[in-house]
């Protein structure tokens, strides 16, 4: 039952990331690789929040905040530099979020991280953990599937398919992208915060590189605009890791196959996908 | 004494970085992609040698065979890559490089540990000059980048192949109509980029250890120093990379009363200083305004 709890409450959780990522990435075009630094700035401010005595509820309106706060700072800089730029920026932010934590020692705990986080009192075990977070989950599906109908979905979407022609129709797109970002950023704080409360301990080392890995996996695998794409790409990642179940590997050494899944799947993915990828003429 | 001591640790530090930033701007040049990968292909060149070392070899053998191993993975991170390259679909480019560096130092991490390697017995030489000191491997890293850079000013200002890539850089249509195989000199741009990054994953495993993870500071620094420097001015990208090594250690060393910074905090600044340059001039530090018509 726990295991069954456990998959359950990571697959919704993966599928709150996957609608962030989903909107960002794969209906907006934009390569947003400063999420990881975004999610974990949201959990360090609610386990900093929680720890200081604050209500578990108080600290999630925090967390929302301080990922907001985040999401406007690479909303402001991707309508400064360039596309590569912003995303090799974002990647450098990961690193630079990491140092933060871990040299501010006082107050993050430094690399040994934060332990004992605790739960709302409506949440006190894993199934009510588990249940929150299909209602979340599906709660955040809904809220894409009708954006995606609505016409700043359709903009949204054309944004991708070509920046000049909204502009021409008189569009701000910078004020697109800059909500795009934000919005994406304020569900990856969502996700976050259910998973901290799920697993009760942030690892200093949480959200790097193999987070992105994770991140862009589950956005290509969602590439096109439908709902259905994101559920699968979720349940795919998900599920993933657990092949290596049924391989004997030592423990210490999971973490580092599992990347090496990630990574590999995603270049396979790529070579096969690349196509749709990036929008081409064709007649409707 | 202490100042100047702090220049030369940033002068072997910066150059460090100049020479991975030079990998990095000659892929960009020659097709416009962003190799997160090399980061990884460094520690591999460093573990290459590390094997090397392990079977008794000499040091020249070593060194022969980490940069043959880096020459090797420059050729198949271009064979991964190539299919988005003559696309021109660079960000996917990039998506394929951060996988390709996460595979690498996943597979490094499976095979070696996470655990550092060290590449010499012994304790590590220090010359000392008039009070300021400076490690042996410092030196030849120095030397490398003085090397290093004589032999790219030859090879881009002198050499007909330099012209060649002067010439893809400019405009890759209009090489290619002038007979130029563009794929060909994009892939020895490869080969070259992995063996200079091979070189400097040797020394910093010869400095101290070396991790499978140790090689994505480095390169998020070499790609700072891109980005402020400007993706297309080498000028810009040489300061840049020297600056944001020298301007963080000036700043944890200095005294400034009650507040002190510990060195984990370099690339908290590297980042903000990074910020701040790229927010005031977003097409690097030489830049100069263009208007469009």
């Amino acid at each position: 039952m726990g295991y069954f709890l456990t998959i359950l409450s990571f697959f919704f959780n993966t599928l709150i990331q996957g609608v962030a990522v989903h909107l960002v990435l794969s209906l907006a075009g934009i390569i947003f690789l400063g999420m990881p630094t975004v999610l974990k700035a949201s959990l360090y401010a609610l386990a900093i929040a929680e720890k200081s005595g604050i209500s578990p509820e108080v600290s999630f309106f925090i967390a929302i905040l301080v990922s907001l706060l985040v999401g406007l700072l690479f909303a402001l800089l991707y309508t400064r530099v360039s596309p590569d730029s912003f995303a090799v920026l974002g990647m450098a932010s990961m690193l630079a979020l990491d140092a933060l934590v871990k040299s501010m020692d006082k107050v993050t705990n430094g690399v040994l991280g934060i332990s004992g986080i605790v739960r709302p009192g409506w949440m006190p075990d894993l199934m009510m953990v588990g249940i929150v977070s299909v209602i979340v989950g599906l709660i955040c599906l809904f809220f894409e599937l009708i954006l995606l109908q609505t016409p700043f979905g359709r903009k949204m979407r054309g944004f991708k398919e070509d920046e000049i022609t909204l502009q021409s129709m008189g569009i701000n797109t910078k004020k697109l992208s800059r909500f795009v970002i934000i919005i994406s950023s304020l569900f990856l704080s969502i996700a976050g915060s259910l998973f901290l409360w799920r697993i009760q301990f942030l690892d200093a080392n949480f959200g790097g590189v193999p987070a992105l890995v994770f991140l862009l996996t589950l956005g290509i695998l969602a590439l096109k605009p439908r709902i259905r794409f994101v559920v699968l790409g979720s349940a795919v990642v998900t599920f993933l890791p657990e092949i290596l179940r049924f391989f004997q590997f030592p423990s210490s050494l999971m973490g580092y196959i599992r990347d090496l899944l990630y990574a590999l799947f995603l270049i396979l993915l790529i070579h096969q996908l690349h196509k749709h990828f990036i929008p081409s003429r064709r007649t409707i | 004494m202490f100042v100047l001591q702090i220049l030369l640790t940033s002068l072997v530090t910066g150059t460090q970085v100049l020479l991975l930033a030079a990998g990095l701007y000659l892929i960009y040049t020659v097709t416009r992609t962003v190799h997160i990968a090399l980061g990884a292909s460094t520690i591999a060149g460093g573990y290459a040698y590390y094997v090397g070392f392990q079977m008794g070899l000499p040091w020249y053998a070593c060194l022969a065979f980490g940069l043959a191993f880096s020459a090797l993975l420059g050729l198949l991170c271009y064979f991964l890559i190539k299919p988005y390259i003559q696309k021109s679909q660079v960000l996917l480019a990039l998506l394929v490089s951060i996988a390709l560096g996460v595979a690498l130092e996943a597979a490094l991490a499976l095979v070696f540990g996470p655990e550092g390697r060290y590449l010499m017995d012994g304790v590590l030489p220090v010359f000392d000059f008039w009070g300021v000191r400076v490690t042996q491997v410092g030196l030849y890293t120095l030397l490398v980048g003085l090397f290093t850079g004589i032999i790219a000013y030859i090879f881009l200002h002198v050499l007909p192949l330099g012209r060649v890539v002067r010439a893809i850089a400019q405009h890759p249509q209009c090489a290619s109509l002038m007979g130029i195989k563009e794929r060909r000199v994009q892939m020895v741009i490869y080969i070259v980029a992995g063996v200079v990054a091979g070189i400097m994953g040797i020394l910093t495993g010869l400095n101290g250890a070396i991790t499978p993870y140790a090689g994505l500071q480095p390169i998020s620094m070499a790609f700072m120093a891109l980005l402020v420097g400007g993706l297309t001015d080498f000028r810009g990208v040489a300061l840049a990379s020297y600056l944001l090594v020298l301007i963080p250690e000036l700043i944890v060393s200095g005294n400034f009363g009650e507040i002190s910074f510990s060195s984990s905090w370099k690339m908290v600044f590297v980042f903000v200083i990074s910020l701040a340059v790229l927010a005031l001039k977003p097409n690097g530090i030489f830049s100069s305004v263009t208007r469009k018509s």
